[in-house]
């Protein structure tokens, strides 16, 4: 029984944009869990922001007389087979992974989204048409398929967001769907049919402006695995090439190496685990607040 | 303050019913005593009163209604004297519960657990979830046998059929080896009925048994109850919102508002003379065949939360019959009849009608008086 | 039940029909020839003639796409530009090492996880519930391919209790095929030193596959076992006076794997995913490792065998757990959709 919910509702936190991130924001400070992934996402996306400000040394210039250095106090994670220091190539390819991350779900929100309204919104045979495409997108292990397509497109990063963005899409798509299904129906939607609206304008502005929380809860949620698929595409050599710095790619560059400088792909690799942990807390809080906002 | 009632003595026969032969010479003592019980559900601000010091008996053969809105604590009741809260200490009960001579509320667990089922059990309001979805209902009456009596699974499973013959589910054999949801409602709470059952227990507390059930498979499970209680003489708590489906079945009938008792009596009296302004609102809400002369009244108001320790009678705000006393006192449970045995030596209240009120209803007043709204 | 099974095999059919229309468009649409995709990068005008007509890539595509078909479902995936052999050979020889791992795994998640989120959720808020939560979070954000090389930096190049990769040592002899699976031939010919090499190798990689599993189904488990502990039919179960021990174990257990099992199912798919890496790191001899040579050769008829042959078991896997998922709810019933 939580006595907080008997409180009235207080009417003042309805309705204005920024006060509902602001008690959104409050809602996830709350929770030590999802305030440490908050703090951390904040972090990883200063510095993918001032990468080159951050940076200690240049991530790309060759410095083969310092080769291989264990972690010390002029390298903090310790210099590559190129004497390249460790930490300045993570922190520079914290934007191309975050970016990278972000190309990937905006794909998959830009293809799945209006193919989820359609589907929802005409019903009958569209629906059942874009559904079982949907499904056959969905039977592939969606790393499989991702690789798959990586491969057939050629190796480069761009190729990869592409990729698996592509491959992403079917999840919102669904998820699009589902919300359209339960809204449909709804008072303000047959309203706004009875006002004349057209059905571009009910499927944009009033079905899809009700369907945000659900899907932005899903984005995020989404994120560290973007990051996560991003890396193990690059690890794999489809993603970033040589010498551009990027998490995954460091890792796999490191395969002849780390058994004898385990530096070399322990410290990119923490950062992975610790950027994808981030926006996993950070989903999850969300996840947490705005649907206990919505219940209410 | 209008205490006219007092005086008076109520024209109903005040001793229990033939079937229950012990209850008023004050010798024997009760198969059930539960004593001030209180319990609290601990939240993360304080601690939110369920029950808030709760006085009654139940003696064998005999069948008590508990009766009250929901959230009233009638069902919190019957998990405490169960001991069924979760073991983590977010509930915590008080008072005492004596069961057959020992305080249950104090004993070990594996003594209780050996208690349950056995000596006393229950049945729940809703028999589609109180069914394991995934076990055949064989092996669920079965396992009671099993465990309790060391039963061989054979024996246990030819018991298990003669129960569910005895509550009445067709084809028992075949039936044993079907899930609950291939039961029908009714079927279903004959089965949770032969569960608890399967021992001869000698409490059951069959909470809201019927709530769940179309109205037509209610008579039928009430009277499986009540055709069980009078063969075996096992004393029975009947926990129920509805009035109705105490008045055919029980002896007595404990009214529960808040967390606390406002009117015990015998079912008669408490029919024939309601005391407690509750009490009178309950019955206003009642369909009955018999009156036909007002429509009916439901209470207007919500029960309360109880947060605090209750400061003031719980039921004032809704009260029409509310004084300026009930705002500051909570008011006792005060016996209001002529009694057949004195409280000192016997049962305080087992043979009584009690009412904690400061402004009882008169006993020449109706029992369906429209209660006046102070809200609305 | 078998009316049930015939149509989600009839629904699997159409689910493979469009797979193989994807994988087609991928090969034969993306800019490029695709028959000089086909004969690799460095191939000669004449050797891409070669495949041009070999696989009729001038005839219109509908034409292109029957012949891919027909030839995909009498096995033939092409030819892989790495082995220079039939890809159909070269699936049969690498599937079972595969298989061998990503059953392993399936092993692993199922016997370290659903035990862990059980105890998790029947000790709800307790320390071990606390300390798996914590273990779970940091699972699923692992990357499995750095997982496997510091659990090889540990366990073979600092500690050397366990081999860095392979599946048998080079000293050993490999046992004879019967299975392809070397741990269980060898235990089949009764070689036990094989045997006992071959389980040594399967360690390492087998953890590094299920890691990720394991934190999912923890997850699930726990969250299904406290719902489950939180239902009228274990009040009851009490009520009736049963040992706790029967309680959980024999009420609330079956109740909260029957949602569990639908996870797996999901699991299935990411561990066939996580082989490309695993397998790359510890240079497992099974269709992962084969494909990632390829995507390297840029070999895109071995690249698509072996995704086609994963979305294929991946489809089966479903439908196995599907039908488990089926046997273990008696409410489920084979009529409804």
């Amino acid at each position: 029984m939580d006595l907080t919910s008997v409180r009235p509702p207080d009417l003042a936190m309805i309705d204005t944009p920024y006060r509902r991130l602001a008690s959104t924001l409050g809602g996830l400070i709350r929770n030590p869990l999802s305030a440490i992934g908050l703090s951390l996402v904040v972090l990883f996306v200063v510095i993918a922001v001032f990468a080159p400000q951050v940076a200690p040394q240049d991530p790309i210039a060759l410095d083969p007389v310092h080769r291989l250095l264990p972690p010390g106090i002029h390298h903090l994670f310790g210099t590559d087979e190129n004497g390249r220091d460790i930490l300045s190539r993570v922190i520079v390819g914290t934007r191309l992974s975050l970016l990278g991350a972000a190309g990937i779900l905006m794909i998959g929100v830009v293809i799945g989204v209006p193919i989820g309204l359609l589907a929802g919104y005409a019903g009958k045979w569209i629906d059942e048409i874009l559904m079982r495409v949907t499904d056959i997108f969905l039977s592939f292990p969606s790393l499989v398929f991702a690789i798959a397509v990586a491969a057939t497109l050629g190796p480069s990063i761009r190729n990869a967001v592409i990729a698996t963005g592509v491959v992403w899409w079917p999840w919102y798509a669904r998820l699009i769907r589902g919300e359209v299904l339960k809204l449909k129906h709804q008072s303000f939607v047959e309203g706004a049919k009875i006002l004349g609206a057209g059905s571009l304008r009910i499927m944009f502005l009033h079905i899809l402006r009700n369907s945000l929380t659900p899907l932005i809860v899903q984005v995020s949620l989404d994120f560290g695995y973007a990051v996560l698929t991003l890396a193990s595409l690059s690890f794999l050599g489809l993603g970033a090439q040589p010498p551009t710095p990027e998490w995954g790619e460091m890792i796999s560059a490191g395969q002849s190496y780390y058994l004898t400088q385990w530096w070399y792909v322990t410290f990119p690799g923490l950062t992975i685990l610790v950027a994808v942990m981030a926006f996993n807390l950070l989903g999850d809080g969300l996840r947490e607040v705005l649907s206990l906002g919505r219940a209410r | 303050m209008s205490e006219s009632g007092l005086e008076r003595t109520t024209e109903t026969r005040l001793l229990p019913a033939s079937n229950h032969p012990g209850a008023g010479d004050g010798l024997l003592s009760p198969l059930l005593s539960v004593e001030r019980l209180e319990v609290q559900f601990r939240a993360k601000h304080g601690a939110v009163r369920a029950v808030n010091g709760v006085t009654f008996q139940v003696s064998s053969g005999e069948m008590l209604g508990l009766v009250g809105e929901s959230g009233s604590g009638k069902s919190v009741t019957s998990l405490a004297i169960m001991r069924l809260f979760p073991r983590d200490g977010s509930v915590i009960s008080m008072g005492r519960v004596w069961f057959d001579g020992q305080d249950i509320l104090s004993i070990p667990e594996p003594a209780m657990r050996r208690l349950r089922g056995r000596d006393m059990a229950i049945v729940f309001q809703n028999p589609m979830t109180s069914l394991n979805p995934t076990m055949r209902v064989g092996l669920q009456i079965a396992e009671i046998l099993m465990v309790h009596e060391g039963l061989g699974r054979r024996q246990a499973f030819e018991r298990s059929e003669a129960l569910l013959q005895m509550v009445g589910v067709p084809a028992v054999h075949e039936s044993l080896a079907k899930y609950a949801h291939e039961f029908s409602g009714g079927m279903q709470q004959r089965i949770t009925i032969a569960m608890a059952l399967a021992l001869q227990p000698r409490l059951l507390i069959a909470d809201e048994p019927t709530t769940a059930l179309d109205v037509t498979i209610q008579a039928q499970v009430l009277d499986l109850i009540r055709e069980r209680a009078a063969e075996t003489g096992m004393a029975v708590v009947l926990i129920t919102h509805n009035l109705g489906v105490a008045a055919g079945l029980t002896q007595r009938i404990a009214v529960m508002y808040a967390g606390l008792l406002v009117e015990v009596g015998e079912t008669r009296s408490i029919f024939a003379s309601p005391r407690h302004p509750y009490t009178v609102g309950l019955l206003g809400s009642l369909p009955r065949a018999d009156y036909h002369r007002v429509k009916l009244t439901p209470i207007p108001g919500m029960p309360p939360v109880q947060v605090e320790e209750p400061k003031g009678c719980p039921f004032a705000p809704r009260c029409a019959r509310q004084i300026s006393v009930c705002s500051t006192e909570t008011p006792a449970l005060r016996s209001m009849g002529r009694q057949v045995a004195k409280p000192s030596r016997a049962v305080p209240n087992t043979c009584s009608h009690l009412v904690a009120c400061h402004n009882p209803v008169p006993t020449e007043e109706t029992p369906l008086m429209p209660l006046g709204s102070r809200r609305d | 039940m078998a009316r049930y099974i015939a149509r989600r095999l009839v629904l699997m059919v159409i689910v493979l029909a469009g797979m193989s229309v994807l994988t087609f468009l991928l090969t034969h649409l993306v800019p490029g020839n695709p028959a000089k995709l086909m004969a690799g990068l460095h191939a000669t005008q004449a050797q891409v003639d070669v495949y041009t007509r070999r696989y009729g890539l001038n005839k219109p595509l509908p034409v292109q796409y029957w012949r891919y078909v027909t030839g995909l479902t009498h096995g033939d995936f092409g030819t892989s530009l790495t082995t220079q052999r039939p890809v159909a050979e070269d699936l049969k020889q690498f599937a079972p090492a595969t298989a061998e791992l990503v059953f392993a795994a399936m092993v692993l998640t199922v016997v370290i996880g659903v035990p862990l989120g059980a105890l998790s959720g029947l000790f709800h808020r307790s320390w071990f519930d606390h300390s798996t939560r914590v273990i779970s979070v940091a699972g699923a954000a692992m990357p499995a391919f750095w997982l496997g090389m510091i659990l090889q930096v540990v366990f073979f190049a600092k500690l050397g209790v366990l081999p860095v990769g392979g599946q048998l040592d080079i000293l050993s002899q490999s046992p004879p095929t019967i299975t392809g699976m070397v741990v269980v031939d060898s235990l089949l010919a009764g070689q036990f030193t094989v045997f006992r090499d071959a389980l040594l190798h399967l360690i390492l990689p087998a953890f590094t596959l299920a890691a990720g599993g394991i934190a999912i189904v923890t997850r699930m488990s726990r969250g299904a076992m406290e719902d489950t502990l939180e239902t009228d039919f274990i009040r009851m179960a009490r009520a009736k006076g049963m040992p706790e021990l029967r309680v959980v174990g024999r009420h609330a257990l079956p109740n909260a794997l029957t949602s569990t099992v639908t996870v797996l199912g999901l699991q299935v798919g990411a561990l066939f995913a996580g082989t490309f890496l695993v397998e790359s790191v510890f240079t497992w001899p099974g269709i992962g490792l084969y494909a990632v040579t390829g995507i390297r050769d840029q070999d895109y008829a071995a690249i698509m065998g072996v995704t086609l042959l994963i979305a294929i078991t991946y489809c089966l896997a479903n439908l196995v757990v599907d039908v488990i998922y089926a046997l273990m709810d008696p409410r489920i019933t084979y009529a409804g959709t």
